[in-house]
């Protein structure tokens, strides 16, 4: 069978414009939450923020007419593709796709757009309004960018759509459809319409006095997520084709696997069922055991929910789960980007032998058996970890990543 | 004082990435890289700033056609309030 090498990737966050600082950034354990003024007078009024993101200065001549979450995905590609020193003027472009997870679109542009037609103001709709908002337009200007023409899409699972884009891209590999696929997340929820949405539903923290320790993943006092943003790409070769560029791998795609719970429309499976199937089958994929996984890079959102099931699914999995963390304690929750982000974390994580500490987390809830680095990075000497991730709807997703 | 030269060219270098120094009068809105959506936009961006609306279905080809157009409706603004003065413009309510 195909096996699927990760030979480069790119890392836009809140903790950092590069996957690099990102990464320094993340071992410190601290949190970027902070207020944020495009949330002002709002019940919930606090986020992670992509620090300085100039889409003109950053992204250059195609900014103008890029959507907050397309221009951060093509900055993350871009990264991706010189980290694996791929040139387009030497691939075959019909073989190399982009798959792109996005849970929502360009929230940004629809309340710009929304209040002029409230405003009696059709004719001032910007006619690049679709072109820039819709979900797909993250993967086309990847496309659009590099001179990849191969399959070129957008997958959507919420909160898993930036790990099931990495698990499709995959499939695109070792189906023989495809030599390169970048795939990855771009998300940004920084908006008066999705925070007062997300309020409502109950999964936001309300500890907007503190931002700094508002999301606290499996945590005691965790009480939901912080509001993020932010993009990471993953350049996925067939292994083969890598070797022939002579090029070695940050890293192996080992295993995948996406199951849906369908139990609840957006709560998890309080015994976390769909989560664990999508973990066997995961490690099944890759033809390893539970023993054999060293990490968990967890979608710990801090909502009381979502951390109590993986918790349980963990434990359904694992004789004695390995040590566990989450990055949301420190950038929030990115939605669709944060199974990308996660992904890419974690080959760092196997790279370094280092897991970054969950940010906030302090006393881990009782009910919630889980050995969470906190405080401090870990030196771990993982040769294999899974990075998870589960989306309102049920549908979650498991990669099983490792180091040869 | 601002030119109107001065006001298209801020609003094509703020929307667009367009240097300054490549907005004449004789310039082709083709040859800035602006499309037909592009063109739209741009006149979009125009009536923000001059609060004067372009007729998407006939829109200037080149920015000296624009700076003539725009000085036109001035003018007209500046004689009276009400009647749209020259075929690419539609006074302030784009809906006519």
């Amino acid at each position: 069978m195909t096996r699927v090498a990760i030979t480069g990737l790119g890392i836009v966050s809140p903790a950092g414009l590069d996957a690099d600082s990102t990464w320094q950034t993340l071992l410190k354990g601290t949190s970027t939450a902070r207020r944020d003024e495009q949330l002002a007078g709002l019940p919930v009024d606090i986020s992670c923020q992509v620090p300085d993101f100039d889409a003109r200065r950053l992204v250059g001549s195609s900014a103008w007419r890029l959507d907050r979450f397309t221009a951060m995905g093509l900055l993350a590609a871009r990264e991706a593709l010189a980290d694996a020193r791929l040139d387009p003027r030497d691939w075959e472009p019909l073989r190399v796709g982009v798959v792109i997870g996005s849970g929502t679109a360009s929230m940004e542009r629809y309340g710009r757009e929304f209040a002029k037609l409230a405003d009696d103001r059709p004719l001032d709709i910007s006619p690049l309004a679709i072109p820039r908002s819709v979900p797909n337009m993250s993967a086309a200007e990847i496309g659009l960018d590099t001179g990849a023409r191969g399959p070129n899409f957008t997958v959507s699972t919420a909160c898993a759509s930036g790990a099931t884009a990495i698990g499709v891209a995959r499939d695109l590999l070792r189906a023989g459809t495809c030599d390169i696929v970048l795939a990855g997340g771009a998300e940004s929820v920084r908006h008066p319409i999705p925070a007062a949405c997300f309020h409502r539903m109950g999964a936001l923290s309300q500890r907007t006095d503190d931002p700094a320790r508002a999301s606290r993943p499996f945590d005691s006092a965790r009480d939901g997520f912080v509001l993020s943003e932010g993009a990471a790409v993953l350049v996925l070769e067939r292994s083969d084709h890598a070797r022939a560029r002579s090029l070695r791998p940050r890293a192996h795609l080992a295993g995948y696997a996406a199951t849906c719970d369908a139990h609840h429309y957006a709560a998890p499976h309080p015994q976390g069922r769909g989560a664990a199937e999508a973990l066997l089958a995961a490690l099944a994929d890759a033809a390893l055991e539970p023993a054999d996984i060293g990490h968990v890079n967890a979608h710990g959102t801090a909502t009381s929910l979502n951390d109590l099931a993986e918790a349980r699914a963990l434990n359904t999995v694992f004789a004695a789960p390995p040590p566990v963390t989450s990055l949301k304690g420190a950038i929030g929750h990115a939605i669709g980007a944060a199974g990308a982000i996660e992904a890419a974390v974690t080959v760092l994580t196997l790279q370094h032998g280092l897991i970054p500490p969950t940010a906030n987390h302090e006393d881990t809830a009782l009910d919630i058996d889980l050995d969470v680095v906190a405080k401090a990075p870990r030196t771990t000497h993982a040769t294999a970890a899974i990075s998870t991730s589960y989306g309102f709807g049920g549908q979650n997703a498991a990669l099983v990543l490792t180091t040869c | 004082m601002a030119t109107t030269l001065d006001t298209i060219t801020q609003v094509l270098t703020e929307t667009f990435p367009i240097d300054a120094a490549d907005i004449t009068p004789e310039r082709t809105f083709d040859d800035l890289g602006l499309d037909s959506l592009a063109l739209l936009e741009m006149g979009l961006a125009v009536q923000e700033s001059t609060g004067i609306t372009l007729n998407d279905t006939e829109l200037p080809k080149t920015v000296g056609q624009l700076v003539t157009l725009l000085d036109a409706a001035q003018a007209t603004t500046a004689q009276a309030d009400t009647a749209p003065v020259g075929p690419a413009l539609a006074a302030t309510d784009n809906t006519a």
